[in-house]
C-alpha cells in the first residue's frame, strides 16, 4: 500500500479558517437548534453563504482531483457545527455525478448556486438500486415510484432520479417543483428527510445504462469519503466540547474532570477522534491522488474511513452525553445536534455492516 | 495480528461463520485505522511536528493484538485449543506472531501491560494531552525505598 501525504496543507487550512470563521458566526449551537422548531428554522441564508458566496457548491465540478481534498475540509468544518446545508448531497454526491456524466444543464445549475440531490433513500448501500419506473414520454420520460427517505430534497432545485426503463437503468433530471416532495419529523434535524412521489412526473433523460451505474458507483464512494470527514468534524467538535465541560463542571467538591473513570473513557475518546481523523484525512488524500482512475487502494482508504465513521462518531458522542450528566439530557448544551447527527450517519449511504462487507470483497475475506 | 487471522481466515473455509466475519472485518478496520493514525504520527514527526498520536498508538495495539489473538483461538475450534509443549523455555527471539493460537492468546494479555500500561497511559493522556486534572498521589514526593508498602 502506497503512502498518502497526511499533513495539512496551506490552501486547505486557510479554507478551513474561513469556513469555520463564517460558521461560528452563522451556524451557532442556538442557531442550528432551530432545526427542531415548530416550523423548522430556514437556513437557506447559511446554504447560500457557503454553497456559492465562499463556493463550496461547485468545488467537485473542477477537473482537479485535488478537489477531493478540499471538500473533506468543508465537510468536516460543517461537521463541526452540524451545519444544516446540504453540501454532502449537493456538491459531493450529485456533483460527482453531473462531473462523471458531464452534464452541460446540471453543471449550470450547480456553477449558479442552485442546489441539486440524488433522489435516494438516505441509507441506500447501491444507489443504482432503485424502485421508480420510466418510461420515455414525447421528448423526455415520464417517472413513476417513490423513494422513501431522501435528504435535503426540499431545498433541490433539481432531483437526479435514478429509475428502471424496462432492463435498462436510467438517470432523469426532473424539477423538484415537479415531484411530490413531503418532509417528515427526522431524528436529524439538521439533515432533512423527505419522502418523494413520482406519478407521471416528466424529467429529462441525463444517460442510461453503464454509465450510470458507474457514476452512481463513484458517486458514493465521493460521498463515503466526505461523510467520513464530516464525521470526524461531528467527533472532533463534540469531544472538544465534553473535555471543556469536564474541566469546569464540579461536583463532590471537585472538576468532574478528575475522577479517573471519566479521565479514562475520555483518553479511549481521544483515541477513537484520532483514529477517525486520519482514516478519513487518509481517504480523502487517497482520492485525491487516484487521477480519475478509482482503485482497490482507493476503495479500501474510503471504505475503512466509512465504517470506522459509523462505529465510533455514536459512541463518542455517546460518552460525551454522559460526561454531561443531567444536562445532557437537556437542549441546554449542543450535545444531542451531535448524537442526532451522529446517529443518522451510522445508515448514511449504507450500514456499517454493508461497507464492511464491500471492504471484505476487495480485501479477500469471503463468506 | 490482522495478517495471521486473516490468512487463517482464507486458508480455512471450515473456521469461517456469519458472527466471526463480522468481528475480523471489524479488527480489519481497527488495524487499519492505528496503522494510519501511527502513518499520520510518523509524516509529523518527520517535519518536525510531532504530535500526541503516539499516546494512543501502544494502548490501540495493545487492545487490537488482545481482541484478533481471542477471536483466533476462538475460530479455529479444536485447532485453536492444539498447543506446541508447556516446557519452560528462554526464546531466543521475540514472536508475537508466531507458535500456536493459544500461546499468542496468552502473550497479547501482555501487550496491555508491558511497555506501559493501558490504564496508566490514560492517565498520561488525560492529564498531559488533554489537560484534565490529577489525582492525588501519595508517591510523588518520597524515595521508592520510603512509600508506604
Amino acid at each position: 500500500m502506497s503512502v498518502v501525504d497526511l499533513l495539512p496543507n496551506a490552501d486547505e487550512e486557510s479554507l478551513r479558517a474561513s469556513l469555520r470563521s463564517l460558521l461560528r458566526d452563522r451556524a451557532h449551537g442556538d442557531t442550528v437548534q432551530t432545526a427542531y422548531d415548530q416550523p423548522a428554522g430556514d437556513f437557506s441564508a447559511l446554504s447560500s453563504a457557503v454553497m456559492s458566496d465562499l463556493g463550496a457548491g461547485d468545488l467537485l465540478l473542477d477537473t482537479e482531483d485535488a478537489v477531493a481534498s478540499a471538500a473533506a475540509v468543508v465537510t468536516e468544518e460543517l461537521g463541526r457545527a452540524v451545519a444544516p446545508v446540504p453540501f454532502l448531497t449537493s456538491a459531493v454526491i450529485a456533483a460527482s455525478l453531473v462531473s462523471s456524466l458531464d452534464d452541460a444543464e446540471l453543471t449550470q445549475t450547480l456553477r449558479s448556486g442552485g442546489t441539486v440531490v440524488l433522489a435516494s433513500r438516505i441509507d441506500s448501500g447501491d444507489l443504482a438500486e432503485t424502485a421508480v419506473s420510466a418510461q420515455t414520454s414525447g421528448d423526455g420520460v415520464s417517472l413513476k415510484g417513490d423513494v422513501k427517505g431522501v435528504a435535503d430534497a426540499g431545498g433541490a432545485d433539481v432531483l437526479l432520479v435514478p429509475a428502471q426503463r424496462g432492463e435498462d437503468l436510467v438517470l432523469v433530471a426532473v424539477e423538484a417543483a415537479q415531484a411530490n416532495v413531503n418532509r417528515f419529523p427526522s431524528l436529524d434535524e439538521t439533515r432533512p428527510l423527505f419522502d418523494v412521489t413520482f406519478e407521471g412526473t416528466s424529467g429529462r433523460e441525463v444517460a442510461e445504462g453503464d454509465a450510470v451505474a458507474r457514476a452512481l458507483g463513484a458517486a458514493r464512494l465521493y460521498g463515503l469519503a466526505s461523510l467520513a470527514a464530516e464525521q470526524a468534524g461531528v467527533a472532533g467538535e463534540v469531544f472538544e466540547r465534553g473535555i471543556a465541560y469536564i474541566k469546569e463542571r464540579r461536583q463532590f467538591a471537585r472538576q468532574v474532570g478528575s475522577f479517573q473513570a471519566i479521565k479514562h473513557r475520555a483518553a479511549d475518546a481521544w483515541i477513537e477522534v484520532m483514529q477517525l481523523r486520519a482514516a478519513a484525512l487518509a481517504a480523502a488524500r487517497t482520492l485525491a491522488a487516484s487521477n480519475g482512475e478509482i482503485s482497490d487502494d482507493t476503495r479500501i482508504a474510503v471504505l475503512t474511513a466509512a465504517a470506522y465513521s459509523k462505529k465510533v462518531t455514536t459512541h463518542v458522542a455517546e460518552e460525551i452525553l454522559q460526561f454531561h450528566g443531567g444536562a445532557g439530557m437537556t437542549w441546554e448544551y449542543p450535545i444531542h445536534l451531535y448524537l442526532k447527527r451522529a446517529k443518522a450517519n451510522e445508515l448514511v449511504l449504507g450500514t456499517r455492516e454493508q461497507v464492511e462487507d464491500q471492504l471484505a470483497a476487495i480485501i479477500d475475506i469471503e463468506d | 495480528m490482522i495478517g495471521v487471522v486473516a490468512q487463517a481466515w482464507r486458508e480455512h473455509p471450515e473456521y469461517r461463520s456469519p458472527a466471526a466475519k463480522r468481528e475480523l472485518l471489524d479488527l480489519w478496520v481497527e488495524s487499519e485505522v492505528a496503522r494510519l493514525a501511527g502513518e499520520l504520527q510518523r509524516q509529523k514527526a518527520a517535519g518536525g511536528r510531532p504530535g500526541p498520536e503516539g499516546s494512543g498508538a501502544k494502548i490501540s495495539f495493545a487492545a487490537n493484538a488482545q481482541a484478533l489473538s481471542a477471536l483466533d483461538v476462538r475460530m479455529r475450534g479444536v485447532d485453536g485449543l492444539r498447543y506446541d509443549d508447556w516446557a519452560d523455555r528462554r526464546p531466543t527471539h521475540y514472536s508475537m506472531t508466531g507458535r500456536n493460537p493459544g500461546y499468542r492468546y496468552l502473550r497479547a494479555k501482555g501487550n496491555s501491560i508491558e511497555g506501559g500500561t493501558t490504564e496508566v497511559i490514560r492517565n498520561i493522556i488525560a492529564e498531559r494531552i488533554l489537560g484534565l486534572p490529577g489525582e492525588h498521589r501519595v508517591d510523588r514526593d518520597a524515595a521508592f525505598k520510603d512509600l508506604p508498602k
